[in-house]
């Protein structure tokens, strides 16, 4: 009864794919794109590249006639492409090649904060409305479809549309009710953490589970009672029951109404990122302003001599060191634990118009696993690595102390990240730190300078090591040997 | 644009796709759809009413205007 995870995306090439034949020696299939038999994303030299089939050929002619294609680039609603020659076709049974403008990064829905699902969920009801105004549907709804590109969401996977039928339902409703509406719901009405559900569920949150999850008090939400609580209900009773096609037919208007309604139903999802242990932490640094300005301007100066152009934040909290990486005009991750610090940098990054930063909630101690068929469908955090810097500032003391990680461990993971680190060491006599250690035996006894230093120039040299001014605390530049 | 039914794809196929929509979730959204189409149908209709009132009071004061 499970349906798929749709579309890879263009972005950063994956390694050798584990089970999916390769046609050509220069070409190599993505993991992910299997599922769909419209067409497939491959690469080739670098590039991603989408081979589509003659059997999505009427529907691909369609949605560029209808005008389809270039309302949704105009109102930003999804990915660019050019097209390419034939001669750089996968396989011969290609009808059309085309070249999708390159993503700098690919995310995944377990790790976005709950206004970038949000987003995703609107971009993704926009495109809908747009193609029911042009005569054709979304025939999926996966929230992998969607990534962030330039500070926005959009749809990265052109073969999503193909021609209405007259009378049809939507046959992605319930795929956008396990991938948006109801893991949305959970986060705003339960616990925000449950956006890591995603994680467990790729192909979106079985809605019983949500449905059961839910509190009562959503049965008074009209749009969550339907499109979550009922329509769980009915899936259970019609569980094994094919839908004869008179009794599921749905005229144009009322499938406009059912998009204007999960819209409203998505947009009056509320989440106040508060209450959590992170999100003030930007506004209660245990050094002074002089010392913080200090810190600021040796951190652009690393970043500077670094060079490079994609820098990884990690431990980024409000995006305060990011907002620097990305002055210099840096493409930037930011990855943070919190998901209310996530939040809240990814709402003040969409007020300033910054489209170079890219917010993302991420455990380090457990970063996002390879996940999906053969573990190669969804990538893991390290092979995803393509930053030219690292920045690990105030992030030490909680991977070592908070987390137990040996230092020559968390040496050994940054050198899997990026070839230069900037890295601020905190001591023992830090506030923050003595905070950690207040209630538990000290057990780190490498946990000094010293013991950094010997840790990480067993995968490093040292470029630079400054004492940040009116602070105990040490910044490193350091790069890969 | 549309294919329609009827051109050799059976009842079955007009509710098929590549993935899984389940039988429950065509139903539902049948009868979701539904309900949510009679606000917005009278919500259209009301605001087609105002424009045509605003219109039509328009046209008057122009003609008052006109005519003094």
């Amino acid at each position: 009864m499970t349906g798929p995870t749709p579309e890879a995306v263009p972005g950063t090439e994956p390694r050798a794919p584990l089970a999916v034949p390769r046609a050509r020696a220069e070409s190599r299939r993505d993991p992910a794109s299997f599922r769909d038999p419209s067409g497939f994303v491959y690469w080739r030299d670098g590039r991603p590249f989408r081979q589509i089939n003659p059997a999505y050929s009427a529907d691909w002619e369609s949605f560029l006639a209808s005008g389809l294609h270039a309302r949704l680039l105009e109102r930003g609603v999804i990915l660019g492409h050019e097209d390419a020659p034939l001669e750089m076709a996968y396989d011969a049974n290609a009808w059309r090649v085309v070249a999708p403008e390159p993503l700098d990064f690919v995310s995944y829905p377990y790790e976005w904060t709950f206004g970038q699902l949000r987003d995703a969920a609107l971009v993704t009801l926009d495109a809908q409305a747009q193609a029911l105004d042009a005569g054709l549907t979304l025939k999926d709804a996966s929230a992998y479809n969607v990534q962030f590109h330039r500070g926005r969401a959009v749809l990265v996977d052109a073969l999503s549309f193909e021609r209405a039928e007259e009378g049809a339902p939507w046959v992605a409703y319930r795929q956008f009710c396990e991938h948006f509406l109801g893991p949305l719901a959970l986060m705003a009405y339960r616990d925000v953490r449950l956006g890591l559900l995603l994680r467990d569920f790729i192909d979106g949150v079985r809605l019983d589970l949500t449905s059961r999850l839910l509190p009562t008090r959503t049965w008074f939400r009209l749009g969550l009672a339907a499109h979550l609580h009922l329509h769980a209900r009915a899936q259970r009773r019609y569980q094994d029951r094919p839908a004869a096609a008179g009794s599921a037919s749905l005229s144009r208007n009322r499938l406009v109404a059912l998009i204007a309604s999960l819209r409203s139903a998505v947009e009056k999802l509320r989440w106040r990122p508060t209450g959590t242990e992170w999100v003030d932490y930007a506004g209660h640094t245990s050094y002074s302003g002089a010392a913080e300005a200090a810190k600021k301007r040796l951190v652009e100066q690393f970043l500077v001599d670094a060079g490079g152009n994609r820098v990884w934040d990690l431990g980024a909290n409000v995006g305060v060191y990011s907002r620097i990486a990305a002055q210099l005009g840096r493409s930037v991750i930011a990855f943070d634990v919190d998901p209310a610090a996530a939040e809240l940098h990814y709402r003040a990054l969409r007020a300033d118009g910054v489209q170079n930063v890219l917010p993302l909630v991420l455990d380090l101690a457990n970063p996002s696993p390879g996940l999906g068929w053969a573990h190669s469908e969804r990538r893991s955090l390290r092979e995803r690595a393509n930053a030219d810097v690292v920045l690990a500032l105030a992030l030490l003391h909680h991977l070592a102390i908070g987390g137990n990680v040996p230092l020559p461990m968390v040496s050994g993971f940054m050198a899997t990240l990026a070839p230069r680190l900037v890295i601020e060491f905190v001591p023992k006599d830090d506030p923050m730190v003595r905070r950690l250690l207040a209630t538990r035996r000290d057990v780190f006894a490498d946990y000094s300078l010293e013991g950094f230093r010997a840790a990480f120039s067993a995968d490093f040299e040292v470029v630079a090591e400054v004492p940040l001014e009116d602070s105990p605390r040490v910044l490193f530049h350091l790069r890969r040997r | 644009m549309s294919r329609g039914r009827g051109r050799g794809r059976s009842d079955v196929d007009f509710v098929l796709a590549y993935i899984d929509a389940g039988s429950g979730s065509l139903l539902i959204q049948g009868l979701i759809a539904a309900l949510v189409a009679i606000p917005i149908f009278f919500r259209t209709q009301i605001s087609r009413a105002i424009r045509a009132i605003r219109r039509d009071s328009a046209q008057e004061r122009e003609s008052a205007q006109r005519g003094g």
